[in-house]
């Protein structure tokens, strides 16, 4: 697991990477970043799973920055002293926000949730998207379902247009609500806007949403899926 | 700090706000006019007319007035004469009546052939006069009065004055004379009071609580009105000679010019815009001059003086000087009043100096406003730098570092925590205090700085010079500090600061330096936070005496802030 700590005060920095270290013995490999540029070199050369980000989120630049970030493809966990600004980052997307000053146990706590990923509902309510150097967060609200293409996904939005985000289904279930479901290895859908289930021949099923799209139900996950459906009725 | 949030009514130029004051202002100054103009002009006064004159002064015949060689002419003047007046219409016999003389100089009055009074001794030669009192009134008792047709024989001479002032007789009813007397007795008593007592309280003021020249100046117009008034009516009191009278319209000129003078200094605030102050002089010149043609009929030179005031209104008015509407608008409802209206100066006067002290009012109470603008605003700010150092960043940040320095570096963390009680009690202070020594300031700046110092691993410093001992508002080169360190942070140099301290006769010069900015650092002094605290401070602390420099200078960033005593 590569994580990056973005930390401009080095007791600060030392201090979080100590604590990582006991937590994920041999597990991690960790990149100090002194200042934000030399977080966004380090993301740009390694393919990174968890950024811990401290953030001053008393202006608007600092929330830029973050928004900058959570357009990529890992997790965020903001750390900061800024704790008013906490639900603002959650609808932003982050994984986590841990307040200053911080303990073993919180850090322990956040990363306990990345490794063993229980689905909760999240705070999130949308999702940065990037597109022609132009940040853009896509209410969630407004999406039906996500598809992967490539290194990149595409969030289809009730009225038709689609956005694209560089995040990967992986990493977007684990900021997602529980009301979004992976329903195939390309696909992520919004349960709620399930209107059918369609039995095709060989065993195969299709979800029809509220638009008319046709979204395939993978097989191995088909089982789940539908207990879940089962569920939420 | 509370401050509580005064309404002023009237301060926004509404046509509500404006009409209804202009509309009780009006009604009580044409209340108080009409009834001083029907005390002086009633109708019940009897004007015998002067018909004839002879200028050979002899002793009054009882007998033979045939034999006199009158002259017809009906507005004659002269040193000395022998005035006829006849009255014509009935007057009542069975009542006594007062018969009111004005004239300088010296006469002997009958009445229909009997001798009631005399003023003085009259004489052909000037020597031999003895100057009477200008305004005197005889008793015609009802028995004295008798028939259709009376003659008042007046023998006079006026050697004293340069100027011949003619005679005027009036007669009216005895009763109503003295209650009309009294009436305007009292009328004159109160607006001199009113006056008298409206200076008084405004030199008090200026003294005690508004240094403000305007109050000095009001006070100054206030005083001149009284005397006026005092003047005006003290001709009845005071035994004014015929030269007495020629020395009040001297000393009424003087007046005017000091009114004029205060009154032009007041709209204009003529010492700040160093505008020449011969102008009310020449005012005053050429009302005296005017007197001096139209003695007769002062109503020009009173409505020169009016329109003049107009004039220095409207010139202030242009310059937009703020408040002198309201003086216009006094000037104005005079103007409409005097239509109407027959007035003495000092009622004219009353009328503007009212609508002068609504405007001082209103001046007064548009500082009051900016000042609790600017104290709520300094209070604001404080809360805002306490905010930014207790709050998070700087706190939270500085507790982190505690915990990181607990395991890997005791001593060093107990430094720090030592270090940030210190900053907390500076918090404290700041809220406590107005000033506080700039030793103590800089003491605090260097914890802080040293706070900063463990938590970055970079090695700031601040090198202060010069006298620590005068006063400051807290907070100031703090500011200063972290506006240098923020900005150029970079943990692998040894950030440089002075500061130098100059105190002398002139004030203080405080020069804040920091040294070697990077040429391709963007040092641009923002006008954030941090620029706003300290000159809302440096206002509230010396309104109007202090000077915020902020410039690169010689590959430093060099701020100056200038205290002036």
């Amino acid at each position: 697991m590569k994580i990056v700590i973005c930390e401009d005060e080095p007791p600060i920095s030392v201090l979080i990477e100590k604590y990582i270290v006991e937590l994920l013995p041999s597990k991690a490999t960790i990149f100090k970043a002194h200042s934000v540029d030399a977080a966004i070199a380090t993301i740009n050369n390694e393919s990174v799973d968890l950024l811990l980000l401290d953030l001053n989120l008393s202006g608007e630049d600092g929330f830029h920055i973050l928004k900058e970030f959570l357009a990529r493809d890992f997790q965020t966990i903001v750390i900061s002293a800024h704790r008013e600004r906490a639900l603002e980052a959650f609808e932003y997307g982050v994984f986590d926000f841990i307040a200053k000053p911080f303990s073993k146990n919180r850090i322990s706590q956040a990363i306990n949730r990345l490794l063993s990923p229980k689905r909760e509902n999240t705070g999130t309510s949308s999702i940065i998207c990037s597109s022609h150097k132009e940040l853009r967060a896509v209410p969630l609200r407004d999406v039906l379902y996500v598809q992967a293409i490539g290194h990149y996904t595409k969030i289809f939005m009730s009225n038709g247009h689609f956005e694209i985000c560089r995040k990967s289904i992986k990493t977007l279930l684990l900021i997602l609500p529980n009301d979004f479901v992976q329903v195939h290895k390309s696909y992520l859908i919004r349960k709620s806007a399930v209107t059918k289930i369609i039995t095709r021949s060989g065993g195969y099923y299709s979800l029809i949403i509220s638009n008319g799209t046709s979204i395939p139900l993978s097989r191995k996950l088909a089982g789940s899926v539908v207990k879940e459906f089962k569920r939420g009725q | 700090m509370k401050i509580h949030q005064v309404h002023y009514p009237f301060t926004k130029f509404t046509l509500m706000n404006r009409f209804i004051p202009i509309v009780i202002l009006s009604a009580l100054l044409w209340l108080f006019l009409s009834i001083s103009d029907t005390l002086l002009n009633d109708t019940e006064i009897i004007y015998p007319t002067q018909v004839r004159f002879n200028t050979l002064m002899s002793l009054i015949p009882q007998n033979n007035l045939d034999s006199i060689n009158w002259t017809d002419h009906t507005d004659a003047e002269a040193y000395q004469a022998l005035y006829d007046f006849e009255l014509l219409s009935a007057i009542d016999t069975s009542k006594a009546y007062a018969l009111f003389i004005e004239g300088a100089g010296a006469y002997q009055v009958t009445w229909d052939g009997n001798r009631i009074g005399k003023n003085g001794f009259p004489s052909a030669l000037a020597g031999g006069e003895v100057g009477g009192v200008y305004y005197r009134y005889h008793i015609l008792y009802p028995g004295s009065l008798h028939g259709r047709s009376h003659h008042a024989l007046v023998n006079y001479s006026q050697h004293d004055n340069k100027l011949p002032v003619g005679l005027t007789l009036k007669l009216e009813q005895l009763e109503q004379w003295q209650d009309r007397q009294l009436a305007i007795a009292a009328l004159t008593n109160i607006t001199g009071g009113v006056f008298l007592i409206t200076s008084l309280y405004l030199l008090i003021s200026y003294i005690l609580s508004f240094p403000d020249k305007k109050y000095l100046h009001l006070s100054l117009i206030c005083f001149v009105l009284f005397l006026l008034i005092l003047v005006d009516h003290t001709k009845t009191i005071f035994p004014w000679t015929g030269v007495g009278i020629l020395n009040i319209r001297i000393f009424f000129c003087a007046l005017i010019s000091i009114l004029s003078w205060s009154f032009y200094h007041f709209v204009l605030n003529a010492a700040k815009a160093k505008l020449p102050s011969l102008m009310p002089m020449a005012i005053a010149c050429s009302f005296l001059t005017l007197m001096i043609i139209f003695w007769k009929t002062p109503s020009l030179p009173l409505s020169f003086i009016m329109i003049i005031a107009l004039i220095i209104s409207a010139i202030a008015y242009a310059r937009k000087t703020p408040d002198v509407d309201w003086i216009i608008t006094g000037i104005v409802i005079f103007l409409i009043g005097s239509m109407y209206f027959s007035l003495a100066l000092y009622l004219s006067f009353s009328v503007i100096t009212i609508s002068c002290l609504i405007s001082l009012a209103l001046t007064t109470q548009r500082q009051n406003t900016k000042y609790e603008q600017s104290m709520r605003r300094s209070a604001r700010l404080e809360l805002e730098t306490i905010k930014k150092n207790i709050q998070p960043h700087f706190l939270m940040n500085t507790l982190t570092t505690i915990i990181s320095l607990i395991e890997s570096d005791p001593k060093k963390g107990i430094a720090l925590i030592e270090k940030l009680g210190d900053e907390f009690y500076y918090l404290f202070e700041i809220i406590n205090r107005k000033t506080i020594p700039l030793k103590r300031e800089i003491e605090l700046c260097q914890n802080h700085i040293a706070i900063l110092n463990i938590r970055s691993g970079t090695k700031c410093k601040l090198v202060a010079s010069g006298s620590q001992s005068y006063e400051i508002p807290p907070g100031i080169i703090l500011t200063l500090v972290e506006n240098s360190i923020s900005h150029n942070i970079q943990s692998d140099k040894a950030h440089q600061m002075t500061i130098s301290l100059l105190e002398n006769s002139g004030g203080l010069k405080i020069e804040f330096t920091y040294i070697d900015i990077l040429p391709d650092h963007q040092f641009k002094s923002r006008e954030g936070l941090g620029n706003s605290y300290i000159k809302a401070r440096l206002e509230e602390c010396y309104p109007g005496n202090w000077n915020f420099i902020s410039q690169p200078l010689r590959g430093n960033w060099v701020t100056t802030i200038s205290i002036f005593n």
